[in-house]
C-alpha cells in the first residue's frame, strides 16, 4: 500500500483506483461520538421535563401503551420538539458552514449578515400590521429571509464578484437597518401583541407539532441533499478561485448553487421556529477544530449543530421551569460567549 | 488669499526657513478649518430651531420666541414649548454631540473607520445595563439608571478592547468588529431575557429601546449633561495623543507618548459619551459612524478638528433626523431608525468605496 499518510486515517469506499466516498478516521469517529450524545440527550428530554410524568410511564406511552395525558405529552409535544431541534440545529449549522467557507470569515454567518432579521421584519410585518396566522407568518418570514439575503449580496457584489469582508460588514448594516424597523413595528403594537412578537422573534421550539415538523423535514430534506452534494466542489474551491477553475471546476455555479442552498438551509429554519442565533456562527467553528481541519466538515458540523441546539433547548425550558425562556437567547448566550472566547484565545496563542 | 503666504515668510523664525512654507500652509488650512465651522453651527443652529419649531402641531416662530421668553404654564403653546420642544432640542444637542465624539474616539483608538458605539456593542452594554437597573433594582428615574449606563457602557468598551486586541491580532480591524457584534448580540440577547419575563419593565422600555428624544422631561436631560460636558473634554485633550497613536504603536511609542494611558482616557471618555447618551436617549445607532468621517472628509485627519467638527455634525443630523421622524408618518417614528435609515447605506457605500484591505 502507498498511501499517503498525513497523520489522520483515512478509509476509502469504493474501487480501489476511484473511490467514490473517502472518509476521515478522526471524522467518523467523532460524528459517532457526537451522535451518540445527542441520542442520550434526546433520551434525557424525553423522560424528564416539568409534566409529571415517571420515565415508565413516558417509556409506556413511547411503546404505545401510555394514557391520553402521557401520549399527549411525550408522543405530541416532547417527541416532536426534540426532532425539530436536532434538524434544525443541523440545517442552521450546515447554512453556516456554507456560508463561512463561501466568505472565508466565520463573520459571515446568515445570523450575522442580518438574514434572520429580514425574516423576522416580514414575519412582524404579517402578525402586526396585516395579521395573519401561523402559516402566512411562516411564509412571510421566508420571504424576508429570501429578499434580505438576495439585497445583502446584491449590495455587496461590485463587478461581480462578492469579497467576504465586504459582505458582511454590508450584512452588518442591513441587519442594523431591519433591526430597527423591527423595533419600530413592534412600538405601533399593543403590549400583549409585542410580547407575543418577541417570542416569536427571540426563536421559540414550544408549539412545534408533528405537522411542522413533517413540512419542515420535506423542504430540508433538499436542502440537505443539495448541501452534501456540494460539499466536495466546495473544498475545491477553498483552494482558490484559479485553481479550482483551472481544475476544471466550474467556479460560478458552485458559488451560486452553494448561496442557494446556504440561504435556503436558514430561511427555513427561521420561517418554522424564528430567528435562532449564533448557532449558525458557532457550530462549524466548533466542528472544525474538533476535527483538526481547516475544511469544510459539513458532517461533524451538522452534528454540532444538532447537539447545540437540542442543548440549548433542554436548557432553555428547564432554567426556569416557570416561565421557559426562548431557545434562542440561550443559544445566544452560550454560543456567544463560547465565540468570545474563542477569539480571545486564538489571540492569545498567536 | 495671497497676502497670508508672505506674511508667514516674513515671519522671525528664520532658522525654520525650511519649513516655512509648510508652516503657512497650515497655519492656511488652519484658518479655513475655522472658517468651516461657521457654516456648519449655522446649519446645527438651523436643526435644532426647526426641532423647536416643526412637530405633530407646527408653531410660528414669533410664537415660539414669545413663550421662550415669557414661560406661562396656562398657555396651551408654552406648555408645548416648554414640556415636549425644549427638552427634545436639548436632547439632540447633548446626546448627539456625546455620540459624535464617541464615534469619533472609537475610530481614534482602534484606528478602524468601521466602527462606532452602535456596531461595538457598547450601546448594548448600557441598554442592558439600565434594563438590569430597571427590572431588578427598583430603578425609575434617570439619575439612578444614568449610573448604571456608564458602568455598561465603560465594562462593555474595555472588554471588547481586550478581546479584540489581544495578543499579535491587536489592532486588526476586522477581529475588533468581530468582538464587538459578538459582545453586542450575547449583551441583548441578555437584555431581551430579562425583557421578555419582564412585561412591566419592557412597556417602560419599549420606546426608550428603538432610540428616541420624546421620553425625557428637560431635567432629566440636564442631569446627565456635566458628564457629557467632562467626557468632551477628555476627548479635546487627548486629540493631540490621539494623532500620535494614529501614526501606529511603535511611533507613537518614539515620540514619547504612552498607547495604554492614552486609550485608557480614551475608554473613559467613551463610556461618559456613550453611556450619558444613551441613559438619556436610548441606543441611537450609526450617529458616531457618520459624524467623524464627514467631519474627516472636511478637515482631513487631524483629530482636534475632527472632534470640533463632529460636535457640530452629530446633532445637525440627529436633529433633522428627529425632524424629519416627526413629520414623516401620522405617528412618530423614533430618532433611531431614522439614523439607522440614513447611517446604514452610508457604512454600504464605504464598504463599497473603499478597498476591502482598508476596510
Amino acid at each position: 500500500m502507498t498511501e499517503l499518510d498525513f497523520g489522520r486515517r483515512i478509509h476509502r469506499i469504493g474501487p480501489h483506483s476511484r473511490p467514490f466516498l473517502l472518509v476521515d478516521g478522526l471524522s467518523a469517529r467523532l460524528c459517532t461520538a457526537l451522535w451518540v450524545g445527542i441520542v442520550l440527550l434526546a433520551v434525557f428530554a424525553v423522560f424528564s421535563g416539568s409534566a409529571q410524568i415517571s420515565p415508565a410511564e413516558a417509556l409506556s406511552a413511547l411503546v404505545g401503551q401510555g394514557d391520553d395525558y402521557t401520549n399527549m405529552v411525550v408522543l405530541e409535544w416532547r417527541a416532536p420538539r426534540i426532532l425539530m431541534a436536532v434538524l434544525l440545529g443541523a440545517c442552521l449549522a450546515m447554512s453556516g458552514a456554507i456560508f463561512q467557507n463561501l466568505t472565508g470569515n466565520p463573520l459571515g454567518s446568515p445570523d450575522v449578515i442580518g438574514f434572520q432579521t429580514g425574516s423576522y421584519t416580514g414575519a412582524l410585518i404579517v402578525m402586526l400590521l396585516i395579521g395573519g396566522g401561523s402559516v402566512e407568518t411562516m411564509i412571510a418570514a421566508l420571504i424576508g429571509g429570501i429578499v434580505t439575503a438576495f439585497l445583502v449580496f446584491l449590495l455587496s457584489s461590485k463587478q461581480g464578484s462578492v469579497r467576504g469582508v465586504r459582505l458582511i460588514i454590508v450584512g452588518i448594516g442591513v441587519s442594523a437597518m431591519l433591526a430597527s424597523v423591527n423595533v419600530w413595528i413592534l412600538l405601533t403594537a399593543t403590549v400583549e401583541d409585542a410580547i407575543m412578537a418577541s417570542l416569536w422573534g427571540a426563536g421559540n421550539l414550544s408549539g412545534v407539532s408533528w405537522s411542522t415538523f413533517a413540512a419542515a423535514f420535506v423542504g430540508s430534506a433538499v436542502f440537505i441533499v443539495a448541501a452534501i452534494a456540494l460539499s466536495r466542489p466546495m473544498r475545491l474551491l477553498q483552494i482558490g478561485t484559479p485553481f479550482a477553475t483551472a481544475l476544471g471546476q466550474n467556479v460560478r455555479a458552485v458559488q451560486v448553487s452553494a448561496i442557494v442552498v446556504g440561504i435556503g438551509l436558514t430561511a427555513l429554519a427561521t420561517a418554522t421556529v424564528g430567528p435562532i442565533s449564533f448557532i449558525a456562527l458557532a457550530a462549524p467553528q466548533i466542528a472544525r477544530r474538533l476535527v483538526r481541519s481547516d475544511g469544510l466538515a459539513l458532517g461533524p458540523t451538522a452534528a454540532v449543530g444538532a447537539l447545540l441546539l437540542l442543548l440549548a433547548d433542554v436548557v432553555a425550558q428547564r432554567i426556569h421551569p416557570d416561565s421557559p425562556l426562548p431557545v434562542g437567547i440561550v443559544t445566544v448566550s452560550i454560543g456567544g460567549l463560547y465565540f468570545l472566547w474563542l477569539l480571545l484565545r486564538e489571540g492569545k496563542k498567536r | 488669499m495671497p497676502s497670508q503666504p508672505t506674511a508667514s515668510v516674513s515671519a522671525p523664525n528664520t532658522s525654520l526657513s525650511g519649513a516655512d512654507p509648510r508652516a503657512s500652509a497650515a497655519s492656511n488650512s488652519s484658518r479655513r478649518r475655522w472658517i468651516g465651522l461657521i457654516p456648519l453651527a449655522l446649519l446645527c443652529l438651523a436643526a435644532l430651531a426647526s426641532s423647536m419649531l416643526v412637530g405633530s402641531r407646527s408653531l410660528p416662530p414669533a410664537d415660539v420666541v414669545h413663550v421662550l421668553l415669557h414661560p406661562d404654564p396656562a398657555d396651551a403653546i408654552s406648555q408645548t414649548v416648554w414640556l415636549s420642544r425644549v427638552p427634545r432640542t436639548v436632547l439632540v444637542l447633548v446626546a448627539g454631540a456625546a455620540l459624535g465624539v464617541a464615534g469619533a474616539l472609537m475610530q481614534a483608538v482602534t484606528r478602524n473607520p468601521m466602527t462606532d458605539p452602535g456596531i461595538l456593542g457598547v450601546n448594548a452594554g448600557a441598554s442592558l445595563a439600565v434594563v438590569v437597573g430597571l427590572a431588578f433594582f427598583g430603578m425609575t428615574d434617570i439619575s439612578q439608571y444614568m449610573w448604571w449606563s456608564f458602568a455598561g457602557a465603560m465594562i462593555t468598551s474595555v472588554l471588547v478592547f481586550m478581546i479584540g486586541n489581544t495578543g499579535s491580532a491587536r489592532g486588526n480591524p476586522v477581529r475588533m468588529t468581530l468582538s464587538g457584534v459578538a459582545l453586542g448580540a450575547v449583551l441583548s440577547g441578555f437584555s431581551s431575557a430579562v425583557l421578555l419575563s419582564n412585561s412591566e419593565v419592557l412597556q417602560k422600555m419599549r420606546g426608550w429601546s428603538a432610540g428616541t428624544t420624546a421620553s425625557q422631561p428637560l431635567d432629566a436631560t440636564l442631569a446627565i449633561v456635566p458628564f457629557i460636558v467632562a467626557g468632551l473634554i477628555l476627548a479635546m485633550l487627548s486629540s493631540r495623543s490621539l494623532d500620535l497613536l494614529s501614526l501606529g504603536e511603535a511611533s507613537a511609542v518614539a515620540m514619547g507618548a504612552h498607547p495604554n494611558r492614552i486609550r485608557i482616557v480614551a475608554l473613559v471618555a467613551i463610556a461618559l459619551l456613550a453611556g450619558g447618551a444613551t441613559a438619556a436617549a436610548g441606543p441611537i445607532g450609526f450617529l458616531g459612524l457618520l459624524a467623524p468621517h464627514i467631519a474627516r472628509m472636511i478637515v482631513g485627519p487631524h483629530q482636534g478638528w475632527i472632534l470640533a467638527y463632529s460636535v457640530l455634525i452629530a446633532p445637525t443630523v440627529m436633529g433633522f433626523a428627529d425632524v424629519l421622524g416627526r413629520v414623516i408618518t401620522a405617528g412618530e417614528v423614533p430618532v433611531g431608525v431614522v439614523t439607522a435609515f440614513i447611517g446604514a447605506p452610508v457604512l454600504i457605500y464605504m464598504v463599497r468605496r473603499f478597498r476591502v484591505s482598508e476596510v
